[in-house]
């Protein structure tokens, strides 16, 4: 049934993706309207590990506890099916049948194995639209190799190109690479969707995230097709300087308290002389040599130093506020708390949204920031305990009778049991 | 009245999608690097500059290091496979042309300030108001209004902002700071996200009829895309430790990065040691009689791996220093476990996997005769990549077209060329 305050209201989605870059899409998907059925089951290898990753309810680790996983499956839900019998195949056949999307982030030959790729589903849905992902993709001499969010990010160049040009690579603190692998998930499923409604077509998309990685390592690729000039040479990466365009100053400076940071930047002359103002117009910086670029590459270390001895004793948000409102570039360098506490463009923006879960309570989840005005679309469910929906989805959605589903719980093709501690 | 568009060499998903795209000066590089992803969709996207271009012309590297509005290496990752002409939007004689192209449109796709979106009459009122097919998709910096609307911010400062860098950088170099990654994923993160919105409104039109406005902040995409740092804070109170070459967590964790006997880096996550693999590693340190106390059985217990990773760890590394990055990075995966040898971009183009995917895609340059090698997209679309991708317009390449289209005039167009109007 259509909820015509969400875009992709009536859209449902059988979704057997796991750990972030996979199930981070379908997520987007759910927030956006969608109705998603997340395929689960307890038991390894089939079980999705981000499960069992921290941080737990009361630190103590369970199938339904997991922070990360909460985070990464709101607006989804949840059943319980066995992949390996060949019953809970068919069952998934079914499903697909009545199902807009199938989207998947196994090693390239499982849905093959169970008769369930793209040609085949083609017979049971000719639309069904269907998304793979997976390290590598579909194809090539790589199309083996598992990766997760570093390793793909080492493969592209990003763990590289993340550092200060004289040490080791500091790499990505996070996967950047799984969050964006999600994203182009989510865009996949969308284009397909309008694809579809214009032509009456399925379609098959083969999405490998270490290929998205080598397409957003910027123009420096260019730089060495174009001009030979490649990036594995000193001087970079930049860690916090701008180079392109060069601006000068532009750095991480610190600020009043422990481990404290700002970012500031002068992009032109005008920026410049703003900052000097900001900064009371101190006598060093009206010295000749800083009112130029050129001047002020060529004194890059000292104006900096000058800079610093400035942040240091002001507390980070002062030194933002006092510079953007006086219109230069200045950022504080938010933690998590940060984010969650001390923002308020966030808070304006409704960033954050509190769900209430049966076992974790009532937490932060991260939102959607791109507002559609008629159709916003808003977290509405918390991430589901393993086989939550089984009832639902297969008595309402399949048909099934309740003396089916207890059958197939005693042959276990479903779960029995659905924790709720 | 007919447009005359290019039809792109790419994937069709959305080729019967008409999208303007305005990049305005704030944050040019996410909008046009969303119009990139769109037009590798299918659609047509046709960027209108002002007539002294847009502000990535002037951001280098340069062809042959030359300084050109038509050889920025910026404005040409970010504007393969799109239409450009010029307009000042702002000028009051802009107001019928301007209309007329948003009555093609199905998508305006900008980065305008809210100032100059109300110079140009489109508000928020006038955009529900006006054409109810219009999906106009806006990227700013931090959102269309609030406290921080008319901040300004770079890459980094982003980075900064939205948490990337709290989570990035070294736990032992001595006071180094916060680590903003190179290659532009802010803007990336943002443009991202605006193609997400994009779709969404998109496909909503499918079903109901009516376009609508998609507001996307910046800081919001970097703000959602630092994995375990919020779930870490609401749960336990703690944040993440920036830590070298590995992810950020609140306690300091083995290394995920070894450096090899070629001064070249491996990343390896040490996890996923079942007792096969684990034998594996044994082996391949034993040949080399490097493998210190590894071999004790006391290590197939996982909870004692656990334990001790970091003891094990360390004698990896001192393994791994003695090999090349290569040797190290097989015999990992020979080992059935995960890594990769730290790659700088360029690496990648002769690269047997990406070549076997046709991942780079030969661009041609006619006015300069020659070619040159691009990324190309991260999918197949149907068991096929795409093969083709149209270098970035020159500005205002297709003005004579499309304002001959709209009715105008040689003698008009060179009128307003010389009035400063396009």
């Amino acid at each position: 049934m259509r909820d015509d305050s969400r875009p992709l209201s009536g859209v449902r989605i059988f979704d057997l993706t796991r750990y972030l870059a996979g199930a981070g899409g379908p997520r987007i998907l759910g927030n956006l309207g969608a109705e998603v059925i997340r395929v689960e089951w307890p038991q390894h290898p089939a079980v999705d590990l981000t499960r069992f990753l921290g941080p737990f309810q009361d630190e103590e680790p369970g199938m339904n506890r997991s922070g990360f996983f909460a985070q990464i499956n709101v607006d989804k839900l949840s059943i319980s099916l066995n992949m390996s019998s060949p019953q809970g195949r068919e069952i998934a056949r079914r499903l697909i049948g009545v199902s807009d999307i199938v989207m998947e982030n196994f090693s390239p030959d499982v849905m093959s194995h169970w008769d369930l790729d793209y040609e085949s589903l083609k017979r049971i849905k000719p639309d069904i639209i269907y998304i793979s992902q997976s390290g590598f993709g579909q194809t090539g001499p790589n199309r083996e190799f598992r990766t997760y969010g570093p390793i793909a990010q080492a493969y592209s160049g990003m763990q590289l190109m993340t550092g200060l040009p004289d040490q080791e690579p500091a790499g990505w603190g996070f996967s950047i690479l799984d969050h964006m692998g999600a994203y182009y998930g989510a865009m996949a499923a969308m284009m397909a969707l309008h694809y579809r409604a214009k032509t009456g077509e399925g379609i098959c998309i083969d999405l490998a995230q270490a290929q998205l990685g080598c397409t957003v390592t910027g123009p420096c690729l260019l730089d060495y097709t174009v001009n030979g000039r490649p990036y594995g040479r000193p001087g970079l990466p930049p860690g916090n300087r701008s180079f392109h365009p060069r601006a000068v100053p532009h750095t991480t400076y610190r600020a009043l308290g422990d481990d404290e940071w700002v970012v500031i930047g002068a992009f032109n002359d005008t920026q410049w002389r703003s900052l000097v103002q900001g900064m009371g117009d101190p006598a060093w910086a009206q010295e000749e040599r800083f009112s130029t670029l050129l001047g002020r590459i060529d004194n890059e270390e000292e104006l900096d130093r000058r800079i610093g001895e400035w942040t240091a004793q002001r507390e980070r948000y002062e030194v933002m506020h006092t510079l953007q409102a006086a219109g230069v570039p200045a950022a504080v360098v938010q933690t998590a708390r940060d984010k969650l506490e001390a923002d308020p463009q966030l808070r304006h923006r409704k960033l954050y949204t509190r769900l209430d879960h049966l076992i974790l309570g009532e937490r932060w989840y991260e939102g959607v920031p791109a507002k559609l005005s008629r159709t916003p679309g808003q977290l509405r469910r918390p991430s589901p305990m393993l086989g939550e929906h089984d009832e639902y989805v297969y008595h309402e959605i399949l048909g099934l009778s309740r003396q089916e589903i207890e059958q197939l719980r005693k042959d276990g093709v479903l779960t029995s049991e659905v924790a709720t501690t | 009245m007919k447009l005359p568009l290019l039809k792109p060499n790419t994937i069709p998903c959305l080729n019967d999608v008409l999208v303007l795209e305005l990049a305005g000066e704030r944050c040019p590089i996410a909008c046009a690097f969303a119009g990139r992803l769109l037009a590798e969709m299918g659609a047509v996207v046709l960027k209108i500059e002002p007539p002294e271009g847009d502000p990535t012309r002037r951001i280098g590297p340069f062809l042959e290091d030359t300084p050109d509005l038509n050889r920025s290496l910026v404005f040409w990752y970010y504007n393969t496979n799109k239409m450009d002409i010029t307009l000042d939007i702002l000028q009051a004689s802009a107001g019928t042309i301007f209309d007329t192209l948003l009555a093609h449109a199905d998508v305006l796709l900008h980065a305008l300030h809210p100032d100059d979106l109300a110079k140009v009459g489109l508000t928020r009122e006038a955009i529900d108001d006006r054409n109810p097919l219009l999906i106009v998709s806006e990227v700013s910096p931090f959102g269309c209004d609030g406290p921080y609307r008319d901040y300004l911010a770079s890459d980094v400062m982003h980075q900064a902002m939205g948490g990337l860098m709290a989570s990035t950088g070294y736990h032992d170099v001595e006071g180094s700071p916060p680590i903003a990654g190179d290659g532009g994923q802010a803007w990336h993160l943002g443009g991202q996200w605006t193609v997400i919105g994009t779709l969404a409104a998109l496909f909503c039109r499918d079903q109901d009829g009516r376009g609508q406005r998609v507001e996307t902040a910046i800081h919001d995409a970097c703000s959602i895309s630092t994995e375990i740092a919020l779930p870490t804070y609401d749960y336990t109170g703690n944040l993440v430790i920036r830590q070298t070459g590995r992810e950020a967590h609140d306690v300091i964790l083995p290394p995920w990065q070894y450096r090899c006997a070629d001064g070249r880096y491996v990343s390896f996550v040490p996890m996923g040691f079942g007792p096969d693999r684990w034998t594996a590693v044994v082996e391949w340190l034993k040949k080399y009689g490097l493998e210190e106390d590894l071999a004790e059985d006391r290590y197939y217990i996982p909870e004692v791996l656990q334990e001790e990773l970091h003891h094990v760890c360390d004698v990896l590394a001192r393994f791994f220093a003695t090999r090349s990055a290569e040797e190290v990075s097989r015999g990992i995966q020979a080992c059935g476990l995960v890594a990769w040898v730290l790659n700088a971009p360029e690496d990648l183009l002769d690269d047997p996997h990406l070549k076997a995917r046709e991942f780079f895609l030969q661009v041609e340059q006619p006015e300069l005769e020659r070619s040159f090698t691009y990324p190309g997209t991260p999918w197949f679309i149907n068991g096929e990549p795409l093969r083709a991708s149209r270098r970035a317009p020159l500005l205002g390449e297709h003005n004579l077209p499309v304002y001959e289209a709209l009715g105008l005039s040689r003698d008009q167009i060179i009128a307003m060329k010389e009035g400063g109007l396009i």
